[in-house]
């Protein structure tokens, strides 16, 4: 079987990237204060793009450390600060034993998957001289991979107006108006139902 | 001691698990979906170390037509003019776009489900149950 001559360098990146990874998934899930979820979920992020590095995925790391540290745990934090206190979930105990279950059944698949491993032996070769550049990486994504690369930039235009769209609110209540004042829409409840009649009132005034 | 595929792959695994855990435990919508992300990117690493693993085969590239091409020209470009399959990083590229649409959506439907319930507990989703 081919062996590769041990690169003892590439070894102790891969564990110290591969404990921060750990540390940080750990601190992702365990920690009560999604503000310390999100700081784990970038070291995470990090460690994994030292992992791609370590893999030769140079262009991936790039991808990874701007759209996932630069973006997705930005926008996180984003949404924790403007949730306030709301974000941190008071402590609960009801429905403990399900997800115990469940917990159960995830680590137990885990540990069925993970002996099947010690079959699969790959050892790493030298990698080819333009292994992971942007060049070979862009000319394979847009030889074999144009059709995918466009659908993926509208699924993403989508997504951004979906989620304008579901996050922007309905802040005008639609009003009806009557000969009796203001009557809202069925189902619709008047927030602050004075003002607004006031205000409408005014509106028909001018 | 070098570095195998298998090493890579049980870090992906166990880090999948903990995503996996974290969604079924908690019971903040911001964390479960923070596990999500664990889960993408625990399947982001298994792509990347297949693809450096086993790249495949180089495959030449056709030299783009109407260039002139000199005899030691064309056989220069021919050593540097291969393209090395990189499948499983292109498969990454795609997970992680996909994933940051999911993020973007997913965080607009946590800020709604704020805006009825007034928190962001998993278990008060339940506004087609009732």
């Amino acid at each position: 079987m081919f062996r590769a001559p041990s690169n003892t360098a590439e070894l102790v990146a891969f564990v110290v990237f591969a404990a921060i990874a750990l540390v940080g998934a750990l601190a992702t899930i365990l920690l009560r204060n999604p503000i310390r979820c999100a700081v784990g979920l970038f070291f995470h992020i990090l460690a994994l793009a030292g992992l791609y590095l370590t893999l030769g995925a140079q262009f991936l790391a790039v991808i990874q450390l701007l759209v996932y540290a630069g973006a997705v745990v930005v926008l996180f934090v984003f949404v924790i600060m403007l949730l306030g206190p709301a974000a941190d979930t008071p402590k609960d105990s009801r429905g403990t034993i399900p997800r115990m279950a469940g917990v159960l059944f995830a680590a137990a698949a885990m540990l069925m998957v993970l002996p099947t491993f010690w079959f699969v032996r790959m050892f790493m070769d030298t990698r080819p001289e333009q292994y992971g550049t942007v060049k070979q990486v862009g000319t394979e994504l847009f030889r074999s991979a144009m059709v995918p690369f466009e659908m993926v930039g509208v699924t993403l235009l989508v997504a951004v107006l979906g989620a304008f769209a579901v996050a922007r609110g309905h802040h005008k209540k639609k009003e009806v108006i009557t000969e009796g004042g203001v009557a809202h829409e069925k189902g619709v409840e008047p927030p602050h139902g004075a003002i607004s009649g006031s205000r409408a009132s005014e509106g028909r005034k001018s | 001691m070098t570095l195998e595929i298998g090493h890579y792959l049980v870090l992906a695994a166990v880090l999948f698990g903990i995503g996996a855990c974290g969604f079924l435990v908690r019971r903040n919508a911001l964390v479960a979906l923070m596990s999500i992300e664990l889960m993408l990117n625990a399947v982001n690493l298994t792509l990347i170390a297949f693809n450096r693993f086993q790249p495949g085969a180089e495959v030449p590239l056709p030299t783009p037509a109407g260039a002139p091409a000199a005899a030691a020209d064309a056989a220069a470009q021919a050593a540097t003019q291969v393209m090395i399959p990189h499948t499983g990083q292109i498969f990454s590229f795609f997970v992680i776009a996909i994933a940051a649409a999911e993020a973007a959506v997913g965080l607009a439907i946590v800020l709604s489900l704020y805006r009825v319930r007034k928190v962001v507990r998993t278990d008060d989703a339940n506004l087609l149950k009732e």
